[in-house]
């Protein structure tokens, strides 16, 4: 198995509460989102994929809050949002909730638990308009609308992909102050994003060597990963951070501090898609592995293995590894043991997670 | 354990690197998934024919619940079904088509062999009538009104041709100043003839019973000459005309 120096980078994971001291470049969106939140019941937070709009509420307004203000519930949709609401209410519950409850009741149940405000958090909702139906949806809003007129120290934030926001606007007719307090989240600026670099490689003791000319390493990082937009992804940027990372270990060894210079990103060569020729690169060292690991392995099953977990959008889904496994051994005849290898694999590449 | 890929932007280019196949073969199944979720709510949303033609050639490959798989059974019966109804309505309609154009037909050719019986009798009863007549020693001309001007047929059987009169219609057609005027058209009752050189014509006219006794008109009719036409007594068997034609 080849190994490969894990970064401290965050990679294509969402910052959290610790990540605190390496959390930049989003302190004006923390502080909105802290105040809409604080005045209102209802926040709609959205923007492009790859702006970090699950790091602005797990890092941003989680460290604004003191723990004994809010009691925070992050729903992802999974198979069914209301299940998943029952499911994490279940799991924050000290007192045993009763299932045949109403919603409501069981929130007010909640609160009475930790006598903090409830903040339920919808991260990614954009998959209950993927992967849900009209039903799931519609009994979701009329749930949501309830449980915001009752009197309950309850607060709701929905978190999601901008390109899904127009299916919002037929519920309005069930909430109708839906779209009253929604916030952006606009792609980084070029200040936010030096920010980003600069503030990371501090942290991590990584050193950022100006080049001959005297210019700022991190500032050639940007104009390397902008895109014919002039935009950069943050999970480009992470992904490249992480490849230098890799590219220095490499050169000066394990043990030889860090440095970021410009023969370094010379060496990244021309990169048309950070992201594409990471996934490449990955998919090709683990074709790799497979072909001397097991000797029957199908060339291309690495991909046919993620390919389960993309919707036909092309968009993430969450998916059952059993379910993987007997799909693919029905589809193209994938063994077992390759998936489980394959699995384990593309967790330490930080590809794919559990979800938990 | 539930697993997912790290970020939209892995799966955007898992997505754009998949093969067009496999993504043939997600949207198919994505296909069965959301029409079963819909035929949970309502019964009547099985998949059309059109859509199982689609996922036909990834039915195989996919990993479908063992009620999917059910509901593509059933979605498939309702399909036979409903085509057999079709061959079944089809059948009907073209046998009721045949039937009522076979019915027209019939009722049609009815209706003339009904007619034709109706004359043939009638005239079997004219015949039987004139058998009696001549037995008797009558003129058949006596039969009736219409026919008392007909000639005697006398003691010889009766033919058919001898219900019909043959009239001999000849005669001259000249101009004002007496000179024959050749290839003037005689007509009358549909027969017709032409005037030879010397401006003479010669027709025969075999007329019908009902006829028989009625003035009927003999037209002349030349290019650059007024039209004439004459009255015939059709109880004469031969009918001598001339016919002088004047210039336009």
């Amino acid at each position: 198995m080849a190994t490969q120096v894990k970064s401290p980078f965050k990679f294509l994971d969402s910052y959290d509460k610790k990540d605190k001291a390496i959390f930049f470049g989003r302190t004006q969106e923390t502080f909105e989102l802290y105040d809409r939140i604080f005045e209102t019941n209802l926040v709609l937070l959205y923007g492009a994929s790859g702006t970090g709009k699950t790091s602005l509420i797990n890092c941003g307004l989680g460290n604004q809050f003191e723990s004994t203000d809010w009691h925070p519930i992050f729903i992802r949709r999974k198979d069914n949002i209301m299940e998943s609401m029952k499911h994490e209410f279940q799991d924050h519950s000290i007192k045993k909730l009763d299932e045949n409850r109403s919603m409501i009741d069981q929130v007010r149940s909640l609160y009475l638990d930790y006598f903090k405000p409830i903040y339920l958090i919808f991260d990614q909702f954009e998959e209950i308009f993927i992967l849900g139906d009209k039903e799931e949806q519609k009994i979701f809003f009329e749930m949501i609308y309830q449980l915001l007129e009752e009197d309950l120290q309850c607060k709701v934030v929905i978190s999601m992909r901008e390109e899904y926001i127009a299916y919002l606007s037929e519920f309005e007719e069930i909430l109708p102050y839906l779209f009253d307090n929604r916030l952006r989240v606009e792609k980084m600026n070029s200040k936010n994003l030096k920010d980003v670099i600069e503030g990371t490689a501090t942290n991590f003791n990584i050193e950022l060597k100006k080049t001959p000319g005297g210019k700022d390493i991190s500032e050639l990082i940007i104009e390397k990963l902008r895109d014919k937009n002039h935009e950069i992804d943050l999970a480009n940027l992470q992904v490249y951070l992480d490849r230098l990372y890799q590219l220095s270990v490499k050169k000066n060894g394990a043990d030889a501090p860090i440095v970021f210079d410009e023969e370094l990103i010379k060496q990244t060569g021309n990169l048309e898609d950070v992201m594409s020729t990471f996934l490449d690169q990955q998919l090709t060292i683990l074709e790799g592995e497979l072909a001397e690991k097991y000797k029957t392995a199908k060339k291309g099953a690495p991909l046919d293995i993620l390919f389960e977990l993309v919707t036909d959008n092309g968009t993430k889904h969450a998916i059952d590894l059993e379910q993987i496994k007997k799909r693919l051994k029905r589809s193209k005849k994938i063994e077992p043991a390759v998936i489980d290898y394959c699995v384990v694999r593309f967790k330490e590449m930080r590809i794919l997670r559990e979800l938990s | 354990m539930k697993i997912e890929l790290a970020h939209d932007f892995i799966a955007k280019k898992i997505y754009e690197e998949a093969s067009i196949e496999d993504k043939a073969r997600a949207r198919a199944t994505k296909l069965v998934h959301d029409r079963y979720q819909h035929y949970l709510s309502s019964k009547n949303f099985l998949l059309t024919e059109r859509e199982l033609i689609y996922i036909s050639p990834f039915i195989e490959r996919m990993d479908l619940m063992h009620e999917e798989e059910s509901y593509l059974r059933e979605s498939k019966k309702a399909i036979n079904r409903a085509k057999l109804m079709r061959r079944f309505k089809d059948v009907v309609l073209v046998a009721l088509f045949s039937g009522i154009i076979f019915s027209t037909w019939g009722f049609w050719e009815r209706q003339r062999f009904f007619h034709a019986s109706k004359h043939l009798a009638s005239a079997q009863d004219s015949i039987h009538a004139l058998l009696r007549n001549q037995k008797k020693g009558k003129p058949w001309h006596s039969m009736d009104d219409g026919n008392k001007n007909r000639p005697e047929i006398g003691t010889e059987p009766l033919s058919p041709a001898a219900f019909f009169s043959t009239i001999k219609l000849q005669g001259k057609v000249a101009n004002e100043q007496g000179q024959p005027i050749s290839e003037a058209l005689i007509q009358i009752m549909g027969a017709q003839a032409y005037t030879k050189e010397d401006g003479s014509y010669e027709l025969y006219l075999i007329l019908p019973p009902k006829n028989m006794g009625k003035n009927i008109s003999l037209n002349i009719s030349k290019t650059n000459y007024l039209p004439a036409s004459k009255p015939i007594d059709t109880d004469n068997p031969t009918i001598d005309s001339e016919f002088t034609l004047v210039r336009e």
